[in-house]
């Protein structure tokens, strides 16, 4: 494929309204789920691309990290039709694969470039180094991004997913309203317990919120998060020059993060920041991750099973 | 060629046969660094004389007992079935391991369940789960049960550990796979892929309404 990845299907099937009504994932229901839809999920890719399984020339599936009881089954039911199907297979990193997804919108994609991965369960800033190689230079110390924006959402009484409800509310708010903490840890990494205490605070101290009010805090919030998050990836431009910086995960669909990156960061560095569908948890950048893959080690050897702590490589 | 594969329990196994003909038969004890079963299911259709070409009909344990290893044996049997449009079957856990009694089925499987709980089976009624401190007056007296794991029923219901069948009168869980996979292919319905799910026994009604007690 000399010319990139392009994608022809990239079915999502979201449980978010399975597990709303507890305000978070639950694992239990969450594999549950995954066995049942699974296949349907394949056949609708396949359908929607419009191509048979003949026309398959590999399998790509999420190795890890996540929860162990979601990724045994994608684990497993990959590999067994690969099997079956005598087509290799290729594991991938779903953090890298956070950062692979890039090449959907950049089929050049090359190293060396700065990633920033943050979701619901990652803040991490790697280096995708030149020889191939994959470094962690920065991750939180507490919560990771999302869950902070989930954490806050909550405070401010609005629902799960947090990201998004708080995107929302702060377009009608003032960012500058409420001078919240700048999260400080050590180094690169990131800490946003800090900033969430605060909010916190703010909305005890008052009596009542008006509409305005709960505005202004969700935009003072967000903006608190994104400066914390723009910051440390500057610092590790100024620590070392790189010419491409990719912004992935679910809290990379955040309009403020996306235009304040924009704004501090698009003058020093190619910024790519894929569309908010690409952003999200997604298969195609799985499938974008294993073509990077499979040229940097190749197909899977054997059999591998599941690893819920496994890293960016 | 026909796979079926049982990984809901401590001891796990896979058979493949051709019509009521053994072929290739596995048997282990699930430890924690375990290769993946998918690397014993290639072995064994290789032992059986076979490829994924030759696979035509998938049968699964669904349950109870472990959530992990139901999962990893259900999806395998899933992606197989599918990726080949070959038969998927479901089967029951419980009257596996009761057959794995030699010479007449168990009339009573008791699978351990954890925090005191056991997952309880016994002929003609849908498999429960339990209390263990409920079990003695669950059990006929003329029971005769094959326990996971072995030996347990005496912790369980110590007044009754004379009703299980010891280890010697047990045969391996490929034996007993065996005898239930050809009744399952030659007898039963075939599932749609969407439809594979774990059996997940809901707990004793002693123990629900323990929970609910303030
Ligand atoms: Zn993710």
């Amino acid at each position: 494929m000399a010319s990139g990845p392009r994608l022809l299907s990239n079915v999502i099937r979201s449980q978010d309204e399975l597990h709303a009504p507890f305000g978070g994932i639950v694992p239990e229901i969450a594999a549950r789920a995954h066995l049942q839809t699974l296949v349907p999920v394949i056949e609708r890719a396949l359908e929607t691309a419009g191509t048979r399984w003949e026309q398959v020339d590999g399998v790509a599936v999420t190795r890890g990290p996540g929860l162990v009881g979601c990724l045994l089954i994608g684990v497993n039911v990959a590999q067994a039709i690969a099997w079956a199907r005598k087509l290799p297979v290729v594991g991938v990193s779903h953090l890298a694969a956070h950062v692979f997804a890039a090449q959907l919108e950049e089929p050049e994609l090359r190293p060396p470039l700065l990633g920033l991965v943050v979701s619901g369960g990652h803040s991490d800033l790697i280096r995708w180094q030149k020889d191939g190689g994959i470094t962690v230079i920065g991750r939180t110390r507490d919560d990771a991004a999302g869950e902070a924006f989930d954490k806050g959402a909550r405070i401010l009484g609005l629902p799960f997913p947090g990201g998004p409800a708080i995107d929302k509310l702060a377009a009608a708010g003032d960012p500058r309203a409420v001078a919240f903490p700048r999260p400080r840890a050590p180094g690169l990494d990131f800490s946003f317990s800090g900033v969430k205490t605060a909010l916190l605070y703010e909305v005890r101290k008052r009596t009542s919120l008006s509409e305005q009010q709960r505005a202004d805090l969700a935009a003072s919030y967000q903006e608190a998060i994104v400066d914390a998050l723009l910051q440390r990836v500057e610092a590790a431009l100024a620590q070392q020059p790189t010419p491409t910086i990719v912004l992935g995960g679910g809290v990379a669909r955040n309009r403020r993060l996306r235009e304040a990156a924009q704004q501090r960061l698009g003058s020093r560095a190619h910024l790519v920041i894929p569309a908010p569908d690409l952003c999200t948890d997604n298969a195609a950048m799985i499938g974008a991750a294993a073509l990077i893959e499979w040229d940097r080690r190749g197909p899977d050897p054997a059999p591998f099973d599941a690893d819920p702590s496994f890293g960016f490589a | 060629m026909r796979l079926a594969i049982d990984t809901s329990g401590a001891d796990q196994a896979m058979v493949v046969l051709d019509g009521r003909r053994l072929l290739a038969a596995d048997d282990w004890v699930r430890r924690r660094d375990d290769p993946p079963v998918l690397a014993r299911i290639v072995a064994l259709v290789n032992r059986g004389g076979g490829g994924p070409d030759d696979v035509d009909g998938v049968a699964a344990a669904r349950g109870p007992g472990s959530f992990t290893g139901l999962r990893v044996g259900l999806s395998l049997a899933a992606g197989l079935a599918y990726a080949r449009h070959v038969p998927l079957y479901l089967i029951d856990s419980l009257p596996i391991l009761a057959r794995r009694a030699i010479g007449e089925p168990a009339t009573v499987a008791l699978r351990d369940a954890g925090r005191a709980e056991v997952y309880a089976w016994r002929e003609g009624e849908p498999v429960r789960r339990m209390p263990t401190d409920e079990l003695a007056a669950w059990l006929p007296s003329s029971a005769r049960v094959m326990a996971e794991p072995a030996g347990m029923l005496a912790t369980w219901s110590s007044g009754h550990a004379h009703l299980e069948i010891p280890l010697a009168g047990r045969r391996p869980l490929s034996a007993a796979l065996l005898d239930f996979a050809i009744w399952t292919f030659e007898s039963q319905k075939p599932l749609r892929y969407d439809e594979v799910q774990a059996l997940y026994v809901q707990p004793a009604a002693a123990e629900e309404r323990r929970r609910k007690a303030p």
